[in-house]
């Protein structure tokens, strides 16, 4: 009777344990739980981490689905590792050559070789491709990544021709960015620079006026000083003792040394002053990728 | 009889195993984590870990689950993300010992970052809290290490004194409060008396011997310039090139001394860490 009583309990508390275990028992590893777990992931910005469980929501469903292949390739670009984010788009192209996300894909292969800061290689991608970009918005903003890249590159001209198209683009967003880009573009074209040649030219006429053409008056003052200092070295050594002077030949050595490195120089401070010109113009551009 | 010796372990080994997969079910990404981080793969076990975070956000085992997410990244030395886990789990501690041992990890990771202050905040607070005599005990030690690599002997030996007796360790803390310590100022006066005499005070022979060479030659150059009455060649060569190096020397010789003092109280300190690691070791 004892027994039966004490059987009927333990019975009775397995069930209820049983419903209440499958009531609470969760599958974490289910498809629907890792792809739920993955877009948390991703809303947090932990992309790396979100690619590997979209890995895996892949490998549980054994389902081909473009729209995660192209989130996978999205968390790469996002999470910074544009190489492999190009590998993973133009896989997903190879797959899903008619997936709606196709545009997004080759815009965004573009914009990978862009924050790559391969601009060459972004527009030369965006112009083999453009053809096959349907989607009237990717197609804007892939016009306007083309423009983006040659304003990197500094090629204003080129830059304004195009973002002046996109400012009738049917693309409100598109249109707005163009219309400042397109502003950006023409005072880039107004930047203040300087000829390497006219720079080396005054140098060699007065040694450190280059350098002051270029802005740089302590560099100017210095080279004129050097250079004058040892060519004056050079000039008493030999005024006292004649062309057997050691010391006319070692600072006439050295003055002529200081004299052509300030040529040089002058010309290079060309260079680096219209290169800090436009590095910080472009210092000052906000860039807004559409998508 | 024997029918209740049969069946009273089959039942109750029945119930165990339903109770079982259900504690397992819940857990399986805790273990799974630990299994990952036990193998050195942390980034698979902070996903395990996050994992669980995700589908039980107030669960009380997550303050632990917090605080084994910035292990991982420490070991992965994610200093930032481990700090930020660190904190989170602090929040999340369940109670007051947890908490206790989270603000001691961080405080860990805090001082391995060189934010000494902010590790000796999170030790004070944990001071604060009463807790445990071995916690209490950690956070003493955790201080005085701070406060080593700080080279602040004095408090490091206040809070070494609640923590441990070890005559070498107070021999070795007595050293470090009357390391010889060379004055910067009076390498200075000896550079600009003789260049070159400040680098020989902090030991540097070698720059000693380069700075006494060359400001002797641009010296000699100046004073025979004068004493051939070429005064233009002479202001030229002391005014400009002469000056700029005997200055320089006079820097360096400062900056030399510097060097010295920092480098000797370094090796205070890694003395006295290394012997704080042997305490440790023997208890």
């Amino acid at each position: 009777m004892q027994l039966r009583r004490f059987t009927r309990i333990i019975l009775l508390s397995a069930a209820l344990l049983s419903v209440a275990d499958a009531e609470e028992r969760l599958d974490y590893y289910s498809p629907d739980n890792v792809h739920k777990f993955a877009d948390f992931l991703y809303e947090q910005g932990d992309y790396l981490r979100a690619a590997g469980e979209y890995q895996r929501y892949l490998f549980y469903q054994n389902r081909e689905s473009d729209r995660t292949h192209y989130r996978i390739a999205l968390c790469y670009r996002l999470g910074g590792k544009s190489e492999k984010a190009i590998r993973t788009f133009e896989t997903f192209l190879h797959r899903f050559p008619d997936s709606q996300l196709a545009n997004s894909a080759h815009y965004q292969i573009s914009v990978s070789y862009f924050l790559m800061e391969q601009f060459r290689q972004s527009v030369n991608y965006l112009d083999a491709a453009l053809s096959r970009i349907a989607d009237v918005r990717y197609r804007a903003a892939s016009q306007e990544l083309i423009g983006l890249s040659d304003l990197m590159q500094k090629q204003w001209l080129e830059a304004d021709n195009i973002f002046n198209g996109l400012q009738e683009s049917d693309v409100a967003e598109v249109r707005e960015n163009a219309t400042l880009y397109h502003n950006y573009a023409m005072q880039g074209t107004q930047l203040p620079s300087r000829s390497p040649f006219l720079a080396g030219i005054l140098s060699t006429i007065i040694p450190g006026a280059g350098r002051l053409y270029t802005g740089h008056i302590g560099d100017a003052l210095t080279s004129l000083f050097t250079v004058s200092l040892t060519g004056w070295q050079a000039y008493d050594g030999f005024r006292r003792d004649g062309l057997s002077s050691a010391k006319g030949w070692a600072f006439g050595a050295l003055s002529g040394i200081f004299y052509a490195g300030n040529i040089y120089g002058s010309a290079i401070s060309a260079r680096v002053y219209n290169r800090n010109v436009e590095d910080e113009f472009l210092a000052t551009l906000s860039i807004k990728l559409s998508y | 009889m024997n029918l209740k010796r049969v069946v009273f372990p089959v039942l109750t080994a029945t119930l165990s195993l339903f109770c079982g997969f259900a504690a397992i079910g819940e857990e399986s990404p805790l273990f799974l984590g630990s299994y990952f981080f036990n193998l050195g793969n942390y980034d698979a076990a902070i996903t395990e870990y996050k994992r669980f975070l995700f589908f039980h956000p107030e669960a009380p085992r997550a303050g632990e689950t917090y605080r084994n997410i910035g292990l991982a990244h420490r070991e992965q030395g994610d200093w930032q993300e481990a700090i930020a886990a660190m904190r989170a789990a602090v929040q999340h501690a369940s109670n007051r010992e947890e908490k206790s041992e989270c603000q001691l990890e961080l405080a860990v990771i805090l001082i391995a970052n060189q934010h000494y202050d902010l590790g000796r905040l999170e030790l004070i607070k944990v001071t604060m809290q009463n807790p445990s005599t071995p916690l209490n005990r950690r956070a003493l030690f955790l201080q005085a290490v701070a406060f080593i690599y700080q080279f602040r002997w004095d408090e490091a030996r206040e809070m070494l004194s609640n923590y441990t007796r070890d005559e070498k360790l107070d021999t070795l803390l007595e050293n470090a409060a009357n390391v010889p310590q060379k004055s910067p100022r009076f390498a200075k006066v000896l550079s600009a008396i003789v260049p070159g005499a400040g680098q020989v005070y902090a030991g540097k022979w070698r720059h000693g011997l380069n700075a006494l060479v060359l400001n002797g030659v641009l010296g000699y150059l100046t004073v025979d310039a004068v004493l051939d009455r070429h005064y233009l060649d002479a202001v030229l060569w002391g005014g400009t090139v002469f000056s700029r190096y005997y200055r320089g020397n006079i820097f360096r010789a400062e900056e030399a001394v510097k060097r010295f003092n920092l480098q000797q109280s370094r090796r205070a300190s890694e003395a006295l860490l290394q012997r704080l690691q042997e305490v440790v070791d023997s208890q």
